[in-house]
């Protein structure tokens, strides 16, 4: 096993594990927790066994696994940063509705 | 006149704000309503002492937040018509009367003031943002107007219930032809002059600085993205 691997390895344990406690601590959803769970238990899965994205990278016409990792990591993040954004603005305009009731009210 | 309230966003004026509002008030306006977008200076003390009605925002939410906490607040005080005015001393009470003529005579329901209709000095800059502003809205919108960031405008009631503004900072200029042209409000646009002192062309943060400008066109596409 290569130190990249166990490295992997063991943010993808400390990650499933903050899961975990936020689930029990209500922070996430019960969907949101689940799939929280399966993103991490496929990195773990991945950095034990390296090989099996690159059969999977092969059946999808990419060259390496390593590609197919770093293709689908973009996905993933440029969607939650999407996410993130639409709630962000959905936060700010909730803000600027509490904040106009109390200048009208004052 | 005691059915047109003047809504003055503000941020930080307290060098002009007393002028403005004195100066409404000489030409025989008396619903002045100041909005303070959280001010850090002393602008709600001498607006209040000014004889402005104060509604204060605790955080700073942006110009047209600020906007239309007047608006809100006006149309629940019995406004017939509002005007937005500038709390900088760049617009003239005296033209008011002018942006209302055309709500009174019921030939539109909203005037946008523009700076473009009238010969006018102005710095070259500003200029090629503005026209840059123009060509945008017209892209976007299919609206060819003059001007199409200038903060003097005036709403009759009605218009006012149809032309809400929801982004907060300085898309709303655009926001409101949007909304203009969608719920098809019939509009006019009436020349007004803009003073531009020294300080407003010193200092970017007034209006619309240049870097404000890409950021407001990337806000544009997201929310046009989102509709």
């Amino acid at each position: 096993m290569e130190v990249i691997q166990i490295i992997i390895l063991i943010f993808g344990l400390f990650a499933l594990s903050r899961v975990f406690t936020n689930l029990s601590h209500k922070n996430l959803e019960k969907i949101e927790a689940i799939f929280w769970m399966l993103f991490w238990t496929v990195v773990i899965f991945i950095a034990i066994f390296p090989e099996t994205i690159s059969s999977a990278a092969k059946i999808l016409g990419v060259k390496r696994g390593v590609d197919l990792a770093i293709y689908f990591s973009i996905v993933v993040l440029s969607y939650l940063i999407f996410r993130l954004y639409a709630q962000i603005s959905n936060i700010e305009k909730n803000i600027t509705k509490i904040i106009r009731t109390v200048a009208i009210k004052k | 006149m005691k059915n047109t309230h003047i809504i003055i966003p503000a941020l930080n004026e307290e060098k002009n704000i007393g002028n403005v509002i004195n100066n409404l008030k000489k030409e025989g306006y008396h619903n002045l309503i100041l909005v303070d977008d959280g001010s850090e200076d002393n602008t709600i003390n001498i607006a209040e002492q000014a004889g402005a009605k104060v509604l204060k925002h605790i955080i700073n939410r942006g110009q047209g937040a600020a906007l239309q906490t007047g608006m809100t607040y006006a149309l629940l005080n019995g406004a017939q018509y509002l005007v937005h005015f500038d709390a900088d001393g760049q617009h003239d009470p005296k033209e008011i009367k002018s942006i209302l003529k055309p709500l009174l005579k019921k030939e539109a329901e909203v005037t946008l003031g523009s700076r473009f209709l009238k010969k006018q000095k102005m710095p070259f800059i500003r200029k090629l943002t503005l026209k840059g502003a123009i060509l945008i809205i017209w892209v976007f919108y299919g609206e060819k107007l003059s001007d199409a960031h200038n903060g003097f405008r005036a709403f009759t009631k009605e218009a006012a219930k149809k032309v809400t503004i929801t982004t907060d900072k300085m898309e709303h200029a655009s926001e409101i032809i949007d909304k203009i042209k969608k719920r098809k409000v019939k509009y006019k646009e009436v020349p007004v002059t803009i003073i531009y002192k020294e300080e407003h062309l010193k200092e970017g943060r007034k209006g619309q600085g240049q870097f404000d400008s890409i950021k407001i066109l990337f806000k544009m596409i997201m929310e046009k993205l989102g509709t």
